[in-house]
Protein backbone atom coordinates (compact mmCIF):
# COMPACT_ATOMS: atom_id res chain seq x y z
CA UNK A 1 0.00 0.00 0.00
CA UNK A 2 1.30 3.32 -1.06
CA UNK A 3 -0.47 6.35 -0.97
CA UNK A 4 1.55 9.10 0.31
CA UNK A 5 0.67 11.67 -2.47
CA UNK A 6 2.30 13.79 -4.10
CA UNK A 7 5.73 12.43 -4.18
CA UNK A 8 7.70 12.95 -7.20
CA UNK A 9 9.11 10.25 -10.08
CA UNK A 10 11.95 11.18 -12.05
CA UNK A 11 12.71 9.75 -15.23
CA UNK A 12 15.94 9.57 -16.89
CA UNK A 13 16.86 7.68 -20.22
CA UNK A 14 16.81 4.70 -18.50
CA UNK A 15 15.86 5.02 -15.26
CA UNK A 16 12.66 5.62 -13.42
CA UNK A 17 13.17 7.03 -9.73
CA UNK A 18 10.36 6.82 -7.32
CA UNK A 19 9.54 6.75 -3.43
CA UNK A 20 9.85 3.55 -2.02
CA UNK A 21 6.86 1.05 -1.51
CA UNK A 22 6.56 -1.85 0.54
CA UNK A 23 6.91 -3.94 -3.05
CA UNK A 24 10.79 -3.18 -2.81
CA UNK A 25 11.29 -4.72 0.83
CA UNK A 26 12.54 -7.88 -0.36
CA UNK A 27 15.14 -6.58 -2.90
CA UNK A 28 16.65 -3.87 -0.30
CA UNK A 29 16.47 -7.10 1.91
CA UNK A 30 18.65 -8.87 0.09
CA UNK A 31 20.87 -6.54 -0.37
CA UNK A 32 21.40 -5.16 3.34
CA UNK A 33 21.92 -8.99 4.39
CA UNK A 34 24.43 -9.18 2.03
CA UNK A 35 28.07 -8.56 1.68
CA UNK A 36 27.35 -5.66 -0.40
CA UNK A 37 26.14 -3.86 2.57
CA UNK A 38 29.67 -3.84 4.28
CA UNK A 39 30.01 -0.09 3.29
CA UNK A 40 27.07 0.88 4.64
CA UNK A 41 26.81 -0.89 8.21
CA UNK A 42 26.06 -4.06 6.86
CA UNK A 43 25.61 -6.63 6.88
CA UNK A 44 22.39 -6.88 8.97
CA UNK A 45 19.82 -9.60 10.04
CA UNK A 46 15.86 -9.19 8.45
CA UNK A 47 14.83 -7.64 11.45
CA UNK A 48 17.55 -4.75 11.16
CA UNK A 49 17.07 -4.53 7.69
CA UNK A 50 13.47 -3.69 8.07
CA UNK A 51 14.00 -1.00 10.52
CA UNK A 52 16.50 0.68 7.65
CA UNK A 53 13.92 -0.24 4.93
CA UNK A 54 11.20 2.01 7.40
CA UNK A 55 14.04 4.41 7.86
CA UNK A 56 14.22 5.29 4.06
CA UNK A 57 10.49 5.33 4.17
CA UNK A 58 9.81 7.29 7.25
CA UNK A 59 12.02 9.96 6.29
CA UNK A 60 10.14 10.20 3.57
CA UNK A 61 6.80 10.44 5.55
CA UNK A 62 8.51 12.59 7.93
CA UNK A 63 10.75 15.31 5.85
CA UNK A 64 8.64 15.17 1.90
CA UNK A 65 11.54 13.64 1.02
CA UNK A 66 14.47 10.73 1.07
CA UNK A 67 16.17 8.33 -0.58
CA UNK A 68 14.56 7.57 -4.06
CA UNK A 69 14.55 3.55 -5.68
CA UNK A 70 15.46 3.28 -8.77
CA UNK A 71 14.04 0.93 -11.05
CA UNK A 72 14.82 0.21 -14.89
CA UNK A 73 11.81 1.66 -17.16
CA UNK A 74 9.76 -0.69 -18.08
CA UNK A 75 10.58 -2.37 -14.86
CA UNK A 76 9.26 -2.09 -11.21
CA UNK A 77 11.90 -4.03 -9.70
CA UNK A 78 14.43 -1.85 -7.15
CA UNK A 79 17.73 -1.99 -8.57
CA UNK A 80 19.37 0.73 -6.15
CA UNK A 81 18.78 3.94 -4.30
CA UNK A 82 19.65 7.52 -4.35
CA UNK A 83 18.53 10.88 -3.19
CA UNK A 84 18.65 13.68 -0.53
CA UNK A 85 18.72 12.30 2.96
CA UNK A 86 19.17 14.13 6.48
CA UNK A 87 18.75 11.74 9.05
CA UNK A 88 18.61 12.70 12.64
CA UNK A 89 22.67 13.18 13.42
CA UNK A 90 23.40 13.91 10.27
CA UNK A 91 25.72 17.25 10.55
CA UNK A 92 24.34 18.34 7.07
CA UNK A 93 22.13 17.00 4.23
CA UNK A 94 23.51 14.56 2.25
CA UNK A 95 22.99 13.19 -1.61
CA UNK A 96 23.70 9.16 -0.76
CA UNK A 97 23.36 6.43 -3.32
CA UNK A 98 23.25 2.55 -3.06
CA UNK A 99 23.57 0.31 -5.77
CA UNK A 100 21.49 -2.91 -4.36
CA UNK A 101 23.58 -5.61 -6.85
CA UNK A 102 26.78 -5.49 -8.58
CA UNK A 103 25.70 -6.63 -11.94
CA UNK A 104 24.10 -2.84 -12.25
CA UNK A 105 26.95 -1.59 -11.90
CA UNK A 106 29.83 -0.55 -14.66
CA UNK A 107 27.13 0.71 -16.87
CA UNK A 108 26.50 4.61 -15.20
CA UNK A 109 23.10 3.66 -13.91
CA UNK A 110 24.55 4.95 -10.21
CA UNK A 111 25.72 8.51 -12.20
CA UNK A 112 22.15 8.58 -14.11
CA UNK A 113 20.09 8.38 -11.07
CA UNK A 114 21.99 10.14 -8.69
CA UNK A 115 22.51 13.35 -11.02
CA UNK A 116 18.99 13.31 -11.20
CA UNK A 117 18.07 13.25 -8.15
CA UNK A 118 20.98 15.72 -7.01
CA UNK A 119 19.44 17.98 -9.20
CA UNK A 120 15.92 17.70 -7.76
CA UNK A 121 17.40 18.58 -4.60
CA UNK A 122 19.06 21.61 -5.83
CA UNK A 123 15.77 22.84 -8.56
CA UNK A 124 12.96 21.41 -6.17
CA UNK A 125 13.96 21.32 -2.70
CA UNK A 126 16.10 24.65 -2.67
CA UNK A 127 19.58 22.91 -1.22
CA UNK A 128 22.31 25.58 -1.53
CA UNK A 129 25.35 22.43 -1.32
CA UNK A 130 24.79 18.68 -0.88
CA UNK A 131 27.99 16.68 1.09
CA UNK A 132 28.32 12.67 0.49
CA UNK A 133 29.47 10.72 3.20
CA UNK A 134 31.59 7.89 1.84
CA UNK A 135 33.55 4.92 3.39
CA UNK A 136 37.28 5.41 2.52
CA UNK A 137 37.17 1.72 1.71
CA UNK A 138 34.53 1.88 -0.96
CA UNK A 139 36.34 2.91 -3.71
CA UNK A 140 33.34 2.82 -6.46
CA UNK A 141 31.86 5.21 -4.54
CA UNK A 142 34.30 7.57 -4.87
CA UNK A 143 34.89 6.91 -8.23
CA UNK A 144 31.33 8.01 -8.61
CA UNK A 145 31.66 11.52 -6.34
CA UNK A 146 34.58 12.81 -8.71
CA UNK A 147 32.82 11.72 -11.98
CA UNK A 148 29.54 13.49 -10.29
CA UNK A 149 31.97 16.49 -9.66
CA UNK A 150 32.05 16.68 -6.12
CA UNK A 151 35.16 17.61 -4.34
CA UNK A 152 36.67 16.65 -0.88
CA UNK A 153 36.35 18.49 2.09
CA UNK A 154 38.52 17.87 4.78
CA UNK A 155 37.13 20.71 6.96
CA UNK A 156 33.12 18.80 6.89
CA UNK A 157 32.21 16.82 9.98
CA UNK A 158 30.98 13.28 9.48
CA UNK A 159 27.91 12.14 11.44
CA UNK A 160 29.56 11.33 14.98
CA UNK A 161 31.40 7.96 15.23
CA UNK A 162 31.72 7.49 11.62
CA UNK A 163 34.93 7.17 10.16
CA UNK A 164 34.08 8.94 6.42
CA UNK A 165 35.41 10.70 3.63
CA UNK A 166 33.14 13.89 2.95
CA UNK A 167 32.75 14.91 -0.81
CA UNK A 168 30.73 18.19 -1.70
CA UNK A 169 28.70 18.92 -4.26
CA UNK A 170 28.16 22.35 -5.59
CA UNK A 171 24.78 23.90 -6.11
CA UNK A 172 24.06 23.86 -10.01
CA UNK A 173 24.14 27.51 -10.23
CA UNK A 174 27.85 27.92 -9.07
CA UNK A 175 29.04 24.80 -10.46
CA UNK A 176 31.27 25.67 -13.38
CA UNK B 1 -1.89 5.98 3.16
CA UNK B 2 -1.83 8.47 6.85
CA UNK B 3 -3.28 7.91 9.71
CA UNK B 4 -7.11 8.93 10.36
CA UNK B 5 -7.83 11.14 13.01
CA UNK B 6 -9.50 9.56 15.68
CA UNK B 7 -11.55 11.29 18.66
CA UNK B 8 -12.05 10.06 21.90
CA UNK B 9 -13.86 12.36 24.89
CA UNK B 10 -10.26 14.06 25.58
CA UNK B 11 -8.07 12.42 23.06
CA UNK B 12 -7.38 13.09 19.29
CA UNK B 13 -5.46 10.56 17.54
CA UNK B 14 -3.67 11.75 14.34
CA UNK B 15 -1.21 11.24 11.91
CA UNK B 16 2.62 11.74 13.74
CA UNK B 17 4.39 14.71 12.46
CA UNK B 18 8.49 15.62 12.20
CA UNK B 19 7.56 17.99 15.82
CA UNK B 20 6.26 14.59 17.88
CA UNK B 21 10.24 13.43 17.95
CA UNK B 22 10.92 15.67 20.33
CA UNK B 23 9.54 14.08 23.54
CA UNK B 24 10.13 10.62 21.37
CA UNK B 25 13.67 11.46 21.86
CA UNK B 26 13.59 12.45 25.31
CA UNK B 27 11.68 8.91 26.42
CA UNK B 28 14.30 6.73 24.57
CA UNK B 29 17.28 8.95 26.17
CA UNK B 30 15.78 8.25 29.06
CA UNK B 31 15.48 5.47 31.87
CA UNK B 32 11.96 5.08 31.27
CA UNK B 33 12.97 3.21 27.69
CA UNK B 34 14.09 0.83 29.48
CA UNK B 35 12.00 -2.06 28.14
CA UNK B 36 12.08 -0.72 25.13
CA UNK B 37 15.36 -1.55 23.91
CA UNK B 38 16.78 2.17 25.85
CA UNK B 39 18.07 3.98 26.96
CA UNK B 40 19.95 5.07 22.93
CA UNK B 41 20.83 8.30 21.70
CA UNK B 42 18.81 10.15 19.23
CA UNK B 43 20.09 9.40 16.23
CA UNK B 44 19.29 5.67 16.86
CA UNK B 45 15.83 6.93 18.22
CA UNK B 46 14.89 8.49 15.14
CA UNK B 47 15.96 5.31 12.65
CA UNK B 48 13.55 3.24 14.92
CA UNK B 49 10.72 6.02 15.41
CA UNK B 50 10.80 7.09 11.33
CA UNK B 51 10.23 3.11 10.47
CA UNK B 52 7.32 3.36 12.55
CA UNK B 53 5.95 6.08 10.92
CA UNK B 54 6.47 4.69 7.79
CA UNK B 55 3.98 1.40 8.65
CA UNK B 56 1.05 3.64 7.79
CA UNK B 57 2.89 3.71 4.39
CA UNK B 58 3.99 0.22 4.25
CA UNK B 59 1.25 -1.66 5.41
CA UNK B 60 -1.68 1.23 6.42
CA UNK B 61 -1.28 0.79 10.12
CA UNK B 62 1.42 2.39 12.48
CA UNK B 63 1.37 4.87 15.69
CA UNK B 64 -1.20 7.62 16.20
CA UNK B 65 -0.08 11.08 17.88
CA UNK B 66 -2.44 11.61 20.84
CA UNK B 67 -3.03 15.48 21.91
CA UNK B 68 -5.07 16.45 24.47
CA UNK B 69 -6.34 19.57 25.00
CA UNK B 70 -4.17 20.47 21.69
CA UNK B 71 -0.89 18.83 23.35
CA UNK B 72 1.29 15.99 22.64
CA UNK B 73 0.96 13.46 25.20
CA UNK B 74 2.59 10.25 23.62
CA UNK B 75 1.67 7.31 21.07
CA UNK B 76 -0.50 4.78 20.94
CA UNK B 77 -1.08 2.51 17.59
CA UNK B 78 -0.36 -0.89 15.70
CA UNK B 79 2.79 -2.04 14.83
CA UNK B 80 4.32 -5.21 13.06
CA UNK B 81 8.08 -4.47 12.14
CA UNK B 82 9.86 -7.60 10.88
CA UNK B 83 10.08 -10.29 13.26
CA UNK B 84 7.14 -9.46 15.05
CA UNK B 85 4.74 -12.73 14.43
CA UNK B 86 1.56 -10.79 14.38
CA UNK B 87 0.29 -7.05 14.55
CA UNK B 88 0.62 -5.45 18.22
CA UNK B 89 -0.85 -3.19 19.94
CA UNK B 90 1.53 -0.73 21.03
CA UNK B 91 1.92 2.90 23.67
CA UNK B 92 4.01 5.47 25.20
CA UNK B 93 2.89 8.73 26.97
CA UNK B 94 5.02 11.41 28.21
CA UNK B 95 6.11 11.44 31.66
CA UNK B 96 3.27 14.17 32.35
CA UNK B 97 0.89 12.57 31.16
CA UNK B 98 1.29 9.41 33.05
CA UNK B 99 -1.40 7.92 35.51
CA UNK B 100 -4.43 9.93 33.55
CA UNK B 101 -5.71 7.03 31.77
CA UNK B 102 -4.81 8.68 28.37
CA UNK B 103 -2.72 5.49 27.45
CA UNK B 104 -6.38 3.57 28.22
CA UNK B 105 -8.13 5.76 26.55
CA UNK B 106 -6.55 5.93 23.46
CA UNK B 107 -5.81 2.12 23.45
CA UNK B 108 -9.49 1.70 23.28
CA UNK B 109 -9.89 3.72 20.51
CA UNK B 110 -7.45 1.80 18.46
CA UNK B 111 -8.56 -1.45 19.04
CA UNK B 112 -11.99 -0.41 17.68
CA UNK B 113 -10.46 1.40 14.70
CA UNK B 114 -8.63 -1.94 13.91
CA UNK B 115 -11.45 -3.82 14.27
CA UNK B 116 -13.57 -1.90 11.95
CA UNK B 117 -10.66 -1.13 9.69
CA UNK B 118 -9.66 -4.04 9.23
CA UNK B 119 -11.74 -7.21 10.48
CA UNK B 120 -8.87 -8.17 12.79
CA UNK B 121 -10.42 -10.75 15.47
CA UNK B 122 -7.37 -9.59 18.17
CA UNK B 123 -4.54 -7.58 18.66
CA UNK B 124 -1.40 -8.72 21.03
CA UNK B 125 0.78 -6.76 23.38
CA UNK B 126 4.71 -8.24 23.53
CA UNK B 127 6.07 -6.89 27.12
CA UNK B 128 9.08 -7.36 29.16
CA UNK B 129 8.12 -9.63 31.91
CA UNK B 130 9.80 -6.37 34.18
CA UNK B 131 7.30 -3.77 32.85
CA UNK B 132 4.60 -4.16 35.26
CA UNK B 133 2.89 -1.17 34.85
CA UNK B 134 2.65 -1.66 30.93
CA UNK B 135 1.18 -5.35 31.85
CA UNK B 136 -1.20 -4.01 34.45
CA UNK B 137 -2.62 -1.25 31.64
CA UNK B 138 -3.10 -4.00 29.15
CA UNK B 139 -4.75 -6.25 31.33
CA UNK B 140 -7.33 -2.99 32.60
CA UNK B 141 -8.30 -2.61 29.25
CA UNK B 142 -9.33 -5.76 28.87
CA UNK B 143 -6.44 -7.81 27.61
CA UNK B 144 -6.03 -11.64 28.98
CA UNK B 145 -2.18 -12.92 29.36
CA UNK B 146 -1.75 -16.06 26.81
CA UNK B 147 0.58 -18.48 25.79
CA UNK B 148 1.05 -16.94 21.88
CA UNK B 149 4.49 -16.68 20.69
CA UNK B 150 6.21 -13.45 21.28
CA UNK B 151 9.14 -11.50 19.37
CA UNK B 152 11.80 -12.88 22.02
CA UNK B 153 11.75 -15.74 24.40
CA UNK B 154 10.22 -14.74 27.72
CA UNK B 155 7.67 -12.09 26.37
CA UNK B 156 4.78 -11.66 27.93
CA UNK B 157 2.05 -11.82 25.19
CA UNK B 158 -1.42 -10.24 25.86
CA UNK B 159 -4.06 -11.03 23.70
CA UNK B 160 -6.83 -8.96 23.55
CA UNK B 161 -10.43 -10.28 22.01
CA UNK B 162 -11.73 -7.79 19.33
CA UNK B 163 -14.49 -9.68 18.19
CA UNK B 164 -17.00 -8.24 20.71
CA UNK B 165 -16.21 -4.21 19.57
Amino acid sequence: MITVSGTPALTTERLTLRMPASRDWEAYAEFLTSERAAMIGGPLGRDKAWRSFGHAVGHWVLRGYGMFFVTPRGSDTAIGMTGPWFPEGWPEPELGWSMFGGEHEGKGLAFEAAEVARRYAFQKLGWKTAVSYIDPANLRSIALAERLGALPDPEAPCPEGVSCLVYRHASVEVRP
Amino acid sequence: MIAPTLHTARLTLRMPVLADFGPRAEFYASDRSVWEGGPIDRRAAWRIWASEVAQWSLMGFGPFAVDHDGAYVGEVGVHQPEGYPEPELGWFVTPEAEGRGVAAEAAMAVKQWARTSFGWDRLVNYIEPGNTRSIALALRIGGQRCDLPGTEPGDVVILHDLRAL
